[in-house]
């Protein structure tokens, strides 16, 4: 076996892991329950929205009680069917909701005095750093060079191409040795990954047409490796499959 | 009551019923159909309070489908803790008897290890995809950008493999 002649003595993968993580949380469990956030506080949570502090604490509940990730999980689909059968495409939706269910309470939007202060003295300190820089840059100093960014041309960000056009360009980076391209789905999972290419830019070949699917939104990106063996990843672009 | 609000109850129905059961809805539950009777007799009596017309139909489907799914959840907690007192009792009683083989024990063991050593947003993003999240999903739980969610989670991979290899143990994507 190929992992055994590397040197390992066991092996593992995701499923494998997720259930040894579910068996551990479960163990972990002294009653069902107990310390959980109420059902409504989930509800409330995943249709609206919650402050940052009520966020973290949920979501850190969440991440290791899996009785609460399954409601939360249950919520959020139920949430997007509703919102997919009364015609509204946004499964976050807030302001109608807060009328309807009469809540009164909205996320404060006049900073309080403690942030005031906070906003003063960043600004007070921008300014300084900005004059500093402004002083530094007259004398004529080169402190290295910066890594280039990876600017991709083809498809862009938000545009709508039909299946059989869909080709990948992007900006060459000087020194590169290689790039990889690699196309996820709207729960940004991989579905594809081109091999090595050595031009900036490369078509989707003909047998991954047939994993993406017409009206889906998709997202790419390109890794460079360097000449040094260094690695560069561009930004995510997002684009979708005409119908 | 409308024939819209109807078909959009009727589509509704199945998830309804396939969400309860991811839950453990059981059958001492009561059927899912009343359920979802008792979904459209409140939208009904909404309707004619409102003299036929309710202004955000999504919030009010919403607010009458969580609250029936919310008393259900509730229902299902208290079950299940009466339950846990009886399985908890057994699992006491059958502990030295369990024939666990030491390598998967041990694998075990390195496996929350590896996990519990990643740190921040790393660990919450691989903690929340192992327990069945996709990625879109962390990302506007956590109001966090996609690619953020995106960066965490593969920086997160290739560090539980890193972890898990210095244990002599293989990662299989």
């Amino acid at each position: 076996m190929d992992w055994q002649i590397k040197g390992f003595t066991m092996k593992t993968n995701q499923p494998q892991i997720a259930e040894v993580y579910r068996a551990y949380l479960v163990e972990r469990q002294v009653e069902p329950g107990v310390g959980c956030p109420a059902p409504e506080d989930l509800v409330q949570f995943a249709t609206q929205g919650a402050n940052r502090k009520a966020r973290a604490r949920i979501m850190e509940h969440v991440s290791n009680c899996p009785d609460c990730a399954l409601v939360l999980q249950s919520i959020l689909r139920l949430s997007g069917e509703i919102d997919k059968l009364t015609g509204k495409a946004e499964a976050f939706q807030r302001c109608p909701q807060d009328e309807v269910l009469g809540k009164r309470e909205r996320v404060r939007l006049i900073p309080g005095r403690r942030a005031a202060v906070a906003i003063l003295a960043g600004m007070i300190g921008l300014t300084i750093i900005t004059l500093s820089v402004i002083r530094i840059s007259d004398r004529p100093v080169i402190r290295g060079t910066a890594r280039p960014l990876i600017q991709l041309l083809s498809p862009k960000q938000g545009t709508t191409y039909p299946a059989e056009d869909i080709k990948f360009k992007w900006e060459a980076v000087p020194k590169a040795a290689r790039y990889t391209v690699e196309l996820f789905n709207r729960s940004l999972e991989k579905v594809w990954r081109s091999g090595p290419v050595s031009n900036a830019g490369t078509e989707l070949p003909a047998e991954a047409r047939g994993i993406i699917f017409e009206g889906e939104t998709y997202f790419w990106r390109v890794t460079v490796v360097l000449e040094d063996g260094a690695e560069l990843i561009s930004k995510l672009a997002e684009f979708s499959i005409r119908k | 009551m409308p024939e819209s609000i109807e078909s959009i109850l009727e589509a509704l129905a199945p998830h309804l019923r396939s969400e309860l059961n991811c839950l453990g809805y059981s059958a001492h539950s009561p059927d899912g159909d009343d359920l979802l009777q008792e979904i459209r007799i409140r939208i009904w009596k909404a309707l004619k309070d409102r003299e036929g017309e309710i202004q955000y139909l999504n919030a009010y489907v919403k607010k009458v489908v969580f609250s029936v799914f919310i008393n259900e959840v509730n229902r299902l907690r208290r079950e299940r803790q009466l339950i846990s007192v009886a399985e908890n009792r057994q699992r006491l009683e059958n502990e030295g008897k369990e024939d666990c083989s030491g390598s998967d024990e041990v694998l075990k063991k390195i496996i929350v290890e590896s996990l519990t050593a990643l740190r921040g947003a790393k660990r919450r993003v691989i903690e929340l995809r192992l327990e069945g999240f996709t990625l879109a999903e962390i990302a506007q739980l956590n109001d966090w950008s996609i690619s953020m969610t995106c960066n965490n989670y593969y920086r997160g991979i290739k560090e539980l493999k890193h972890g898990l290899a210095n244990k002599g143990i293989y990662y299989e994507d």
